[in-house]
């Protein structure tokens, strides 16, 4: 919906990266993109390229590539929308997030779109919520989170639960440290590789961004 | 059958569990105690007067103020509480000057006859009222009052209704040595009334075993809604604080203390 209200509609050719297991791009394909999604994740790349349903074989291409050498794609290859959500900003230096948007902005179209899907700093430096628990089927994972407003990272710490009647049955522990940006971090990133800001929400239907929205949706295109 | 109410199975079928949440507040009670004896002399509470507190769980504050010469009664629900108060009122000295006894808020008057009065004060510390309905509150708060003497005081120490909207945290987490509580929030905004489902679980190495899920139902108060009901089971409304420490009362204060003068 969001793509369709850009003008950008069934047939466009979308890069999506990073893509992780590929769920959202095989929605998409199956929605009538042309896709090619790429992630540094090998083993996710993998068992994606597995998963491709065979009506839409045509349609979606996986690769896998690191961060570095992205997008890893033939020199002219020029997509109408370069999907890069997630919050797949902020996971570096500053510096590797500009050298990475100045490689995707190579292999866009000159009116072409970036959507990018980040986390609100605003939102998590507003409120204390040290906590949170989700349950998807049987598993149920508590999230600690600490946020560093010096520093502005995220740090989470999840723990994963299986569920056996009503105990919770230690599965594994995982963590994410995240840089959180403002949208004015985001717009000086983009700034320095060769993109312009379009419009910042908070989110997909296009809400005005407060300090209560958990996400900016950013959306750009080459500066030109 | 009807389910039972939450509180019984909270407090009487399963003390044990909120018996560590008591356990773990019970060094809090000292600073506390101190601040409320600085409620309490504000509003002329003399020296070694006559104290009740309802419900009292294990006596963190009442053991304490009875420790500062204040003669206290306690009164809680959990008969495992008042057990517990009582071994800890005598531990610390003060066994004949905070006695503690089993009783029911909202027949308040059948654990502590009036003939057993007059008291100078009556607490209602940490969020314990709005378990059962309105009326209930306004019948309960007239139960301190047989039992307090004119110019005595009700002190009302609660969660604010105003910070849990705005700051309002859809779920929670504690660890208390080994045991670990899980919440689950809803607020009502129409009702008021906060739905939470409580889960404590006790650590067995990284897993965690279920112990109890607990349904928690009540009503939180906004302060001019208190100062109402303090009207309604016949006290004058006096002084509102944000806390023990007697700050104005904010949107950002967590809690609410309102003094109420029979």
């Amino acid at each position: 919906m969001f793509l369709e209200e850009e003008g950008i509609a069934h047939g466009a050719h979308l890069l999506d990266v990073p893509c992780g297991i590929g769920r959202r791009a095989i929605g998409l394909a199956e929605a009538g993109f042309e896709i090619t999604a790429v992630d540094p994740n090998e083993m996710g790349i993998a068992a994606a390229t597995e998963r491709i349903p065979d009506a839409v074989g045509s349609r979606l291409h996986f690769a896998t590539a690191s961060r570095d050498s992205l997008p890893g794609l033939p020199a002219g290859a020029r997509f109408d929308a370069i999907l890069c959500l997630d919050h797949a900003l902020g996971r570096a230096p500053t510096a590797d997030d500009v050298a990475f948007l100045r490689r995707l902005a190579a292999h866009v179209r000159p009116e072409g779109r970036l959507v990018l899907d980040l986390l609100n700093r605003d939102f998590f430096a507003s409120r204390g919520r040290p906590f949170a628990f989700h349950t998807i089927g049987s598993l149920e994972q508590h999230e600690f989170r600490s946020f560093d407003a010096v520093t502005g990272v995220l740090r989470l710490e999840w723990k994963f639960y299986e569920r056996i009647g009503e105990d919770l049955k230690h599965r594994t522990d995982s963590y994410a440290e995240l840089t959180l940006l403002t949208p004015r971090d985001v717009a000086g990133s983009l700034g320095q590789s060769g993109w312009r800001i379009v419009g910042v929400w908070g989110g997909w239907r296009r809400e005005a961004v407060t300090a209560d929205h958990r996400k900016l949706i950013v959306l750009a295109t080459p500066a030109g | 059958m009807a389910a039972a109410h939450w509180t019984e199975d909270l407090f009487l079928r399963h003390p044990e569990v909120f018996l560590a949440v008591h356990e773990n507040a019970w060094s809090k009670g000292e600073e506390q105690a101190r601040d409320l004896n600085a409620i309490l002399e504000r509003f002329g509470v003399p020296a070694g007067g006559r104290i009740l507190d309802a419900p009292c769980g294990i006596g963190r504050h009442a053991t304490r103020l009875a420790k500062m010469g204040y003669r206290t009664v306690g009164v809680d629900l959990s008969p495992v509480f008042v057990a517990r108060a009582t071994e800890l009122a005598r531990q610390e000295g003060v066994a004949d000057r905070a006695t503690y006894r089993i009783g029911d808020l909202r027949r308040l008057t059948e654990a502590v006859p009036v003939t057993e009065g007059p008291f100078d004060a009556a607490l209602n510390l940490w969020t314990s009222l709005g378990y059962y309905d309105e009326e209930t509150d306004v019948r309960i708060l007239q139960e301190y009052g047989k039992l307090v003497r004119p110019g005595g005081i009700l002190v009302i120490y609660i969660v604010n209704r105003d910070f849990v909207v705005r700051h309002f945290d859809p779920q929670g987490y504690e660890a208390l040595g080994d045991l670990v509580h899980i919440e689950q929030r809803h607020l009502d905004l129409v009702t008021s009334r906060m739905r939470n489902e409580w889960r404590f679980f006790r650590r067995n190495g990284v897993d965690l075993d279920h112990i109890l899920t607990v349904p928690i139902d009540h009503c939180i108060y906004s302060l001019h809604e208190l100062r109402r009901l303090l009207v309604r089971g016949g006290w004058h409304p006096t002084e509102a604080f944000g806390g023990f420490k007697m700050d104005a009362p904010s949107i950002d204060s967590p809690t609410q203390v309102v003094v109420g003068r029979r």
